[in-house]
């Protein structure tokens, strides 16, 4: 039988910078990831002097990370078959998760690589929804301002582009 | 394509670009979340992005399956295009002509590939169809909200934008045909289009001078201040509202010296101020049309065509506005 697991029982995390953070176990399996790798350990040593290294996200990062899921503690946990097309069908944030998600794209992105590392799937919705948001209402020439995309399109290209196009414009 | 080919096109430029730092399946995640419209404009920002699109979404004319996924595509496309206005009537890009103004109105329009004309039509869902001297279309807004918000430095552009946001005041008359007088009294209507925060709103004021003789309830026989504002009782009761402009005109005529009302449209994003005086009336409705967006952005949609209702804070467009001082002066 699977030993019992106190809410409040410590777990601590260590980033690729070597910053530990101590954080209720609770929140951190928001993490499928952690959650698994936890349940199978079976609650053997993880303490201060052996965290768990999460390799790929830094100290700043993580503890966006670890704010998030402080936050959705409480969330229920979505069926893992929960890929319902009504998920996709809307890129509304609740505002708190808008707030969070206020930070430079530089974070945003290393936000969206740390959730999807970490099997955290609401989390990684927020962001792409963000990013989506950010992409929305856009034209192509905004959408490279906006993420500083290069256009490295040929002349080729851009003429077949044009021809594409080319239904869209009276003539 | 695979998703390592789709990789070699990635950028070797030192300029970092943090969306295409992420892998592939996570762009495909953040991109299922757009409506095909906006997938449809990420193919044409680069190779990398053209080609998750290509490999992983569909492409082409055909995905836009319904006429307001179409004026999206237009209309976001046309965004960074300054010579181009999105056409609601053929789902085509017209050149912009700089003499296009609401104040203006030539004798020929110029006609769409189709054959339709540009100009407008009563119950055209790109025009407003009530204010008779003043023919705003879809694409007035569209331009003028475009020029402003892209600071465009080409003296044509500038010109434009000018002659879009200029006051006009229409020729004031006595008895005009299409404004319901009685004999004796001068009318006039003038309009101020102003762009606030990325909206484009009008501010609309009607004068009714009396010529030696007072200007009472029966100086003006039928007014339209919007779709739902009106004193002809057939305009009145549409989407079941009911806001008694008779009663208001009532009252103010009533009243023994000055009055002033301020109230706003239930259905639409119009607010009302009437000031009686023996004198004269002046009728001032701010109407917030909307920002940038198609004939089916819901500000527009309810005061065209009457399908939306939108409700609004009473004096909370008046506000948006500012100030602006009008005692009905006739130009």
């Amino acid at each position: 039988m699977a030993e019992a697991k106190p809410a409040s029982q410590k777990i601590w995390l260590v980033s690729n910078d070597n910053a530990t953070m101590e954080v209720d176990r609770a929140v951190v399996e928001r993490s499928m990831l952690l959650k698994n790798m936890l349940e199978d350990l079976g609650g053997a040593d993880v303490s201060p002097e052996n965290p768990i290294p999460i390799p790929n996200v830094n100290e700043a990062v993580l503890r966006k990370v670890v704010e998030w899921c402080e936050h959705h503690r409480n969330d229920p946990v979505a069926a893992p078959d929960d890929e319902s097309d009504a998920r996709k069908k809307t890129t509304d944030i609740e505002e708190w998760d808008q707030k969070f998600m206020q930070v430079d794209q530089e974070m945003l992105f290393e936000i969206i690589l740390a959730s999807n590392f970490l099997d955290i799937k609401p989390l990684l919705d927020v962001g792409c929804k963000t990013v989506a948001n950010m992409i929305k209402g856009k034209s192509p020439e905004e959408i490279r301002k906006t993420f500083n995309i290069t256009n490295d399109f040929s002349a080729e290209e851009e003429e077949q582009i044009r021809r594409e196009n080319e239904w869209a414009e009276d003539r | 394509m695979s998703n390592f080919l789709i990789r070699l096109l990635w950028p070797r430029s030192k300029t970092r670009s943090y969306i295409l730092q992420l892998p592939v399946e996570l762009l495909v995640e953040i991109f299922s979340f757009l409506p095909p419209y906006s997938q449809l404009l990420i193919y044409q920002t680069c190779r990398p992005l053209r080609a998750i699109i290509h490999r992983y979404f569909l492409t082409g004319e055909g995905i836009l399956v319904t006429p307001n996924d179409r004026l999206l595509y237009l209309t976001h496309l046309a965004r960074s295009l300054p010579d181009r206005w999105v056409c609601a009537k053929c789902f085509k890009l017209h050149q912009t002509c700089s003499w296009d103004t609401p104040s203006f109105r030539p004798k020929y329009y110029p006609k769409c590939g189709d054959g339709k004309n540009w100009d407008l039509e009563r119950h055209d869902e790109s025009q407003i169809f009530f204010n008779y001297q003043y023919f705003l279309a879809h694409r007035h807004i569209e331009l003028t909200l475009k020029y402003t918000r892209l600071e465009s430095q080409k003296r044509i552009h500038q010109k434009h934008l000018k002659r879009l946001l200029t006051p006009y005041h229409a020729p004031a008359t006595q008895r005009p045909a299409d404004i319901d007088v009685a004999e004796n009294i001068l009318s006039q209507r003038s309009f101020y289009p102003k762009v606030v925060d990325g909206r484009y709103l009008l501010l609309t004021v009607q004068t009714y001078l009396g010529i030696g003789t007072t200007v009472s309830r029966q100086s003006i026989k039928f007014i339209i201040l919007c779709p739902h504002l009106c004193s002809f009782t057939s305009f009145r009761f549409r989407n079941g509202l009911k806001l008694d402009l008779d009663m208001i005109l009532y009252m103010g005529f009533s009243a023994p010296l000055k009055f002033r009302s301020f109230f706003p449209c239930l259905a639409c994003s119009t607010d009302v101020c009437i000031q009686t005086s023996p004198e004269r009336v002046v009728i001032c409705t701010w109407q917030d049309l909307g920002p940038e967006g198609t004939v089916y952005d819901p500000n527009w949609e309810a005061i065209v065509r009457n399908t939306t209702s939108i409700h609004h804070e009473n004096g909370s467009i008046r506000g948006l506005y500012g100030q602006h001082e009008h005692s009905g002066e006739i130009y």
